[in-house]
């Protein structure tokens, strides 16, 4: 855990630095030209227009890395600093008090959903990978040895298993052990597994499960499925059982690849709220600039 | 020595007669009693050799490639460009350099839908030289018209009887000249292999070579170290004479490597061919001139790797200046293969140590020398990397996995600037958090390189780098076939339209590989692009740079 204390410092010094510098330089800004009220509120709006406006660049300036003169790393410290300014100059212009009208309220939330997204995926970013990795490793080569002992061919090991093709290896467990419930059934006429295997095991297998629990690392839902399975054992044989212990490995490896899925989810999901939800926010904020120079226009 | 089991050559050799071979001087001094039954020189040139026929004009070596190969002359008259300076008339290298910015912009902006579409190629960029594309292996460059080469550069005539490539062979380095067929010829092609199994086995011929080497590339290879750099002329002249070459293992290490993976890692170091072992009286200054050599002590019932050692680095040296009766304090065994150069330690406490400035300090050879023992981690990712041989990498791509966020960024930035396609993939062993993923490493040993027929892939002099000239490319797959690390993928390319080209019924090949962005501004793209840091290009034999990245938080 140090190791991740150690980079979150790394990453909050900097922005620290920078959002003071921000709003330090706001204050002596407006402080020397001894700005109304009102107008320290027009300055740190345009100031948020241009902050906002650079930030949501960030997704066309990643893709341009052959070009920019910036690395990611450096691009991606850099805005996240910025974004930590942002919201400083948000809790100026906005006074640090919440909206009035309803319009304001959707710009208001549409900000801090931006904002805390982010925040929330600079923590996933930060967090979030070690543990695809530093749980009992799932791998390839675990997945192959079910595999071989069901008959398969061996595959090359030592790999990792990628995002794209778990839905893959799931279907494949599946299959794995349908073949094997069905064998048992045939070859016994006995129905104990197979009973329990449509009411119990068909769903588990069928998709991603038990995702909360895995974000917090949690066996619990798979430490229950094996509960559920040991009254079986008086029902079965000494065939029986080591069947069973084999449906059970199966179970535990569908269980890790939920585990690496919730993750995955989640180091790829928050960017589905922060980037479409900063395009909402950008044409929100620009109708909100047009109102507010509308209707201030005529006053003193 | 060589691995019985290597492949031959050429399988047609056996059919060939070999009376003119046998005949060359070059083997002329051979006593044949020293070959036992079953490897008789005879059996040693059906494995090791093969007979090439060339056209008049034909390109027998380029200066720059990568030789591993002796050939001698039965038929014909060849020329060697003696200038350097008109080489880059004749035959031509690419040459990389950084693409403008607007069109990097533009390429941003109009990716092709299909991947591996290729433009028009240029045509005649090789000087003088023409390919001669059948898509067979036997295709290489040729000269239209020798007659003029001849005329305007300057050259050397060699004839029937008379060798050449020896150095580059023995070496395994680059070839220094360029040599062409003034008329139609036939030639002897014999691997290294096979000169240092008849080497092996005879004393003369063992002289011979030796003596060629020690005439010719033992000084320069003493030169690059740092300890006899500034030698004079004569204090090198003694050293030279009295410096043994010495070789360890075998260059066929990339199939000893798979046998050696798939007995299981952790064995390796048992098999290794020992050069020196712990505690025993140092007698010789070791220093590596290719290939490495692992530095180990013993521990528990087996060895310990503390560090290796590469091309230019010495053994033994911090032992003399320390110690009164010096003994090796580490065992050091091959890694695969390593050539060694044994300089006696008289002959450097005569010569080379009074000359020593007062501040020298060796470079150290393993990773912590006298410092804290390392940890778990650092120990466990000092044998996976040995172990594995990605040392042999100067721009290896290591992934921290407790960083990588799977974005797959560096994919996408690879594949912009690579024909819409990557050049490597994020994938590999790995060890701790730490993978080394498929990217091609730009080997100090490049076993890539050998075999190619038309010198297509090929290292890059100054930079180290290696790169594939893809107008030269046949898409024979010998090089994805030789390197072991499988960095080397080979691709369907299509045209402008986006058809996929054909050669007769077969879709066209070309060999591709990570070649470090030569054209990207800021270096390799995949570096570039990620935002968390997690991945690195990093040189292997900088044992600094690299544990002060592994040990980073
Ligand atoms: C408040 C205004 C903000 C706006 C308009 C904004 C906008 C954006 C945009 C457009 C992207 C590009 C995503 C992509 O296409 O890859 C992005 C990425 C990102 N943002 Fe923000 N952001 C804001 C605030 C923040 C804050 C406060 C943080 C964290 C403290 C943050 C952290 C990140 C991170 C870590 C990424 C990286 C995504 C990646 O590397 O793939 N953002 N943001
Ligand atoms: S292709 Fe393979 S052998 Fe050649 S330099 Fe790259 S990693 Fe090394
Ligand atoms: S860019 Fe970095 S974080 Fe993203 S996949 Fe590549 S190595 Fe991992």
């Amino acid at each position: 855990m140090t190791m991740f204390f150690g980079r979150l410092a790394a990453q909050v010094f900097p922005t620290v630095v920078l959002a003071g510098g921000i709003l330090a330089a706001n204050h002596l800004y407006a402080a020397s030209f001894s700005f109304s009220f009102r107008d320290v509120r027009f300055l740190s709006g345009w100031e948020l227009v241009g902050i906002v406006g650079w930030l949501a660049l960030f997704g066309m300036q990643r893709r341009l890395v052959t070009l920019s003169t910036l690395k990611a790393s450096v691009q991606q410290r850099v805005h996240i600093a910025t974004g930590w300014g942002a919201v400083g100059v948000f809790v100026l212009h906005t006074d640090g008090r919440l909206p009035q009208g309803r319009f304001d309220w959707w710009l208001w939330s549409l900000f801090v959903a931006v904002a805390v997204s982010g925040v929330i995926g600079a923590a996933f970013y930060t967090f979030l990978p070690a543990r695809l990795h530093e749980r009992p490793h799932i791998r390839l080569w675990q997945i192959s040895r079910a595999d071989i002992e069901a008959g398969g061919d061996r595959r090359r090991n030592n790999e990792m298993i990628f995002m794209e093709r778990i839905p893959f290896f799931r279907a494949k467990l599946g299959r794995l052990v349908e073949q094997e419930v069905m064998a048992f059934t045939r070859d016994t006429g006995s129905m104990v597994i197979l009973d329990f295997y449509v009411h119990r095991l068909a769903p588990f297998f069928r998709g991603p499960r038990h995702m909360l629990f895995h974000l917090f690392q949690s066996h619990h839902p798979v430490h229950r499925i094996s509960l559920e399975m040991r009254p079986l054992e008086r029902y079965l044989d000494e065939a029986g059982r080591e069947s069973l212990g084999k449906i059970e490995k199966l179970i535990r490896f569908k269980d890790h690849l939920d585990y690496l899925h919730a993750h995955h989810m989640m180091l790829k999901g928050w960017l589905f709220i922060h980037v479409p939800l900063t395009a909402a926010l950008l044409i929100v904020s620009a109708a909100h600039g047009i109102l507010v120079h509308a209707f201030t226009a005529g006053s003193p | 020595m060589n691995a019985p089991y290597a492949p031959p050559f050429d399988p047609d050799t056996q059919n060939q007669d070999l009376e003119p071979v046998l005949a060359l001087p070059l083997f002329r001094a051979v006593n044949e009693a020293n070959f036992p039954p079953g490897s008789s020189l005879r059996d040693i040139l059906v494995r090791h050799a093969r007979v090439r026929h060339c056209r008049r004009g034909d390109i027998v070596v380029r200066r720059g490639d990568y030789g591993h190969t002796v050939f001698g002359i039965l038929k014909g008259r060849l020329r060697v460009l003696v200038d350097p300076g008109v080489e880059k008339l004749i035959t031509a290298r690419p040459v990389f350099d950084h693409k403008p910015w607007f069109t990097t912009l533009l390429q941003t902006w109009r990716t092709p839908n299909m991947p591996e579409i290729r433009h028009d190629e240029q045509a005649n960029r090789f000087g003088f030289a023409r390919l001669r594309r059948a898509e067979e292996i036997g295709s290489r460059l040729y000269l239209e018209d020798p007659e003029t080469v001849i005329t305007a550069f300057p050259t050397r005539v060699l004839v029937e009887g008379q060798s050449f490539g020896m150095i580059a062979a023995l070496a395994r380095s680059a070839r220094t000249a360029t040599v062409f067929a003034e008329s139609d010829a036939t030639l002897l092609e014999l691997r290294w292999q096979g000169l240092q199994e008849i080497r092996y086995r005879d004393v003369h011929f063992r002289k011979y070579l030796d003596g060629l080497y020690g005439s010719r590339a033992l000084a320069n290879h003493l030169l690059e170290s740092v300890l006899f750099a500034t030698l004079e002329r004569n204090v090198l002249d003694v050293l030279t004479r009295e410096t043994e070459f010495e070789t360890y293992g075998s260059f066929e290490w990339t199939r000893t490597f798979k046998q050696a993976m798939a007995r299981g890692v952790s064995t390796i170091i048992e098999y290794e061919p020992v050069v020196v072992d712990e505690g025993q009286p140092l007698d010789h200054l070791l220093v590596v001139c290719s290939g490495f050599a692992r530095v180990s002590v013993r521990h528990g019932s087996s060895y310990r790797t503390e560090g290796f050692v590469a091309r230019n680095e010495m053994i033994g040296l911090e032992e003399i200046l320390t110690q009164e009766h010096p003994v090796y304090r580490h065992r050091v065994s091959a890694i695969g293969h390593v050539d060694v150069l044994k300089v006696p330690v008289e002959v450097l406490q005569a010569h080379v140590l009074p000359r020593l400035s007062a501040d020298f300090t060796p470079r150290p050879v393993t990773f912590r020398e006298g410092g804290p023992p390392l940890s778990g981690r650092e120990q466990a990712l000092i044998d996976f990397f040995i172990d594995n041989r990605f040392i042999n990498g100067t721009a290896v791509m290591l992934i921290d996995l407790d960083r990588c966020t799977e974005c797959d960024e560096c994919v996408r930035a690879c594949s912009l600037v690579h024909d819409n396609n990557p050049r490597f993939l994020r994938h590999g062993r790995d060890c701790t958090n730490i993978m080394v993923a498929n990217a091609c490493m730009h080997c100090v040993d490049p076993v890539c390189l050998i075999g190619c027929p038309t010198g297509a892939i090929h290292r890059l002099a100054q930079a180290g780098r290696v790169v594939i000239d893809e107008t030269l490319c046949i898409g024979c797959a010998t090089c994805a076939d030789s390197c072991p690390y499988d960095d080397i993928r080979m691709v369907e390319i299509r045209d402008s339209d986006g058809r996929p080209l054909r050669n007769g019924r077969q879709p066209t090949l070309r060999a591709t590989k990570c070649d470090l962005c030569p054209d990207v501004r800021g270096g390799p793209a995949c570096q570039r692009a990620c935002a968390t840091e997690a991945l690195v290009r990093i040189d292997m034999r900088d044992r600094y740079t690299l544990a002060r990245w592994l040990a980073r938080s």
